[in-house]
């Protein structure tokens, strides 16, 4: 049961989304966005989150745009993980978020939501950073384009009351060869100790990863070092790890050093897949 | 090999009313948990009754105002006392039905016989009644009566049991013994510690299946529990004492699809305190599954694991991954 009321909206257009979220938070609502509802649904539930105001993004046409537009794939923040999968435009992306959570729950969970959430995992993100994705941010001061890298890189950093409208992707990244494993503590179903995607292009081989960190993240240092191919494939990963350039988590589903040795493993095993295939 | 250790004085009741159509009414105090016991004390009573199981209703809840106390639905011990319950119930009640009826036929109560809805003649079975004739005494043509309302009562009271004797171990803690074997095999993974359950195998001696799907949905079920814990449940504490793990999204159980294929098979040696031969199979299946797994994986990965759950890192430290 959630204890406490909020109100609920449902705008039709980006602006609208926009100025109800400014009114709402001047009168104190603290308001969220809300798309599949999965995440504050649950934290609501356990009285991790509480909002007076919810803006249901999913009546804006924007946000469920999900097709090749130009030279660029466009994906609505309201699309759906199930819907994502299913239209497979992406493969890479099509392929890692079909093992996120459950099936009842990707037919819900978005990926603005995945995105843009609490949960640490967002592994949606990880294909986008591989593509070099631009967002499209509807703020108060009107739409910018922002790459990927400088706003979900790491730890989120949209701007206070900025909703993630639409993730554009270049055509050209789209049918690259790619691996994308995901690495548990025991199931099939639960959240990763390990996730690595990887894709390769003409320049080399790009990696992120989930589950690894509190933060999912791609580095160009850990990349750099990954592709030096001088070197033999298991002192690269060495030295990638001794570089990891945020804390590697020790929680309950993992201790660090299990970790560790779980992203080596996956790590050689993605490295060794990528190396063997062509651009 | 298992026996309860259940409280000495331990016991177990039934009762039995006959409805005006001849169907029967069986009321015990075990409680009806997915275990099957409401089928099977039904069969108990139609086999004893040579009728059907259709013709015998059963009180699924327990009233406790009117339900005859069973000690506690524990113990793997339902079948057995519940059903030697059932069993003492059914012969209070063919006794009664031969009384009313040695009076309306004029024949000896030792030349009755009960079966098929009749009180009969065992030499000439043409003779006879229909039990809803003689269930609550017989109406004469004449409008005159005889005999008495038919209601069945049972009970049955363990005997024998002792405490154990804390020195020597010695005593009888329980009334019956079942044995079995269980094994598990697994592939495992020799580099990451990972491995699958491929296959896990139950044999017990139930002294008489007396439901087959029942008892061995009560066994898949006991192993698929054993397993789950075995693999992957468990409690996890912070320093000051917190659960870390207090929902089913961080407690994890085996979901379908993880399950291996279940073999369950039985054995039959009566045991003759039981009904019609059958032992407890209640809890069994969960027993062995935790000692099996962990027999299975320390062959597979060749060091000796004897702590649970058995996850990938736990095996990985004992095989010195990590301090």
């Amino acid at each position: 049961m959630i204890s406490f009321d909020f109100e609920y909206y449902t705008p039709t257009t980006v602006e609208e989304a926009v100025r109800i979220f400014q009114q709402a938070d001047s009168n104190g609502k603290e308001p969220l966005y809300y798309s599949g509802g999965t995440e504050i649904i649950s934290m609501a539930r356990l009285n991790q989150l509480r909002t007076g105001a919810v803006i249901d993004i999913k009546g804006i046409p924007a946000c469920n745009v999900l097709q090749i537009q130009q030279e660029q794939l466009v994906i609505g923040a309201a699309i759906t993980l199930t819907a994502l999968s299913e239209a497979n435009l992406f493969p890479l992306l099509g392929e890692t978020v079909r093992d996120a959570a459950d099936h009842t729950n990707r037919n819900k969970i978005t990926v603005g939501g995945n995105l843009c959430g609490k949960f640490i995992y967002r592994e949606a993100l990880l294909p986008f950073l591989l593509a070099d994705s631009q967002l499209v941010l509807a703020g108060t001061k009107g739409i910018r384009h922002v790459p990927v890298h400088e706003i979900l890189n790491g730890e989120p950093r949209l701007e206070k009351g900025e909703l993630l409208v639409q993730i554009l992707s270049d055509r050209r990244y789209l049918d690259l060869p790619f691996v994308t494993v995901k690495k548990t503590k025991m199931e099939k179903i639960d959240y990763p100790i390990v996730r690595i995607s990887g894709l390769k292009t003409k320049e080399g081989i790009r990696v992120a990863f989930s589950g690894v960190s509190a933060v999912p993240i791609r580095s160009l240092i850990i990349e750099e070092v990954l592709n030096d191919s001088a070197i033999p494939l298991e002192e690269r990963i060495e030295s990638a790890i001794r570089l990891w350039p945020v804390p590697i988590l020790n929680d309950i589903l993992s201790s660090k050093g299990y970790r560790t040795f779980v992203l080596r493993n996956t790590l050689f095993d993605t490295m060794s897949a990528l190396e063997r295939r062509r651009v | 090999m298992k026996t309860s250790s259940s409280t000495i004085d331990t016991g177990s009741g039934a009762t039995i009313t006959i409805n005006h159509d001849g169907t029967f009414n069986l009321s015990v105090g075990a409680i009806e948990i997915g275990q099957g016991n409401r089928t099977i004390m039904k069969q108990i009573l139609a086999e004893r009754m040579n009728m059907t199981v259709n013709q015998v209703h059963i009180k699924m809840d327990v009233d406790t105002q009117i339900t005859p106390e069973h000690w506690k639905t524990v113990a793997s011990n339902s079948t057995m006392m519940v059903g030697r319950a059932v069993l003492d119930a059914a012969e209070d009640v063919i006794a009664q039905l031969k009384q009313n009826t040695s009076i309306v036929l004029k024949r000896p109560q030792e030349e009755l016989e009960v079966g098929r809805g009749r009180v009969y003649v065992k030499d000439n079975p043409n003779i006879g009644l229909e039990i809803l004739e003689v269930a609550s005494g017989y109406m004469n043509p004449d409008g005159s009566a005889s005999g008495e309302p038919v209601i069945g009562r049972g009970r049955y009271r363990v005997h024998q049991l002792t405490a154990l004797d804390p020195e020597t171990g010695k005593g009888i803690p329980g009334p019956q013994w079942t044995v079995g074997a269980q094994a598990v095999e697994v592939e495992f993974d020799t580099r990451e510690c990972t491995y699958r359950i491929l296959k896990a195998a139950s044999v017990f001696d139930a002294g008489k299946v007396i439901n087959e799907a029942t008892a061995r949905g009560q066994v898949k079920g006991g192993m698929s529990m054993g397993l789950s814990f075995a693999s992957r449940e468990g409690f996890l504490y912070n320093n000051a004492g917190l659960v870390l793990n207090p929902q089913l999204r961080s407690y994890k159980l085996t979901r379908f699809g993880e399950n291996p294929s279940y073999l369950v098979e039985f054995v039959e040696t009566p045991y003759l305190e039981g009904p019609y031969g059958a032992r407890g199979i209640g809890e069994h299946g969960t027993i062995g599954m935790a000692a099996s797994l962990a027999n299975a994986l320390s062959i597979a990965a060749g060091v000796e694991l004897n702590i649970l759950p058995l996850t990938p890192e736990l095996i990985w430290r004992y095989k010195g991954g990590c301090p």
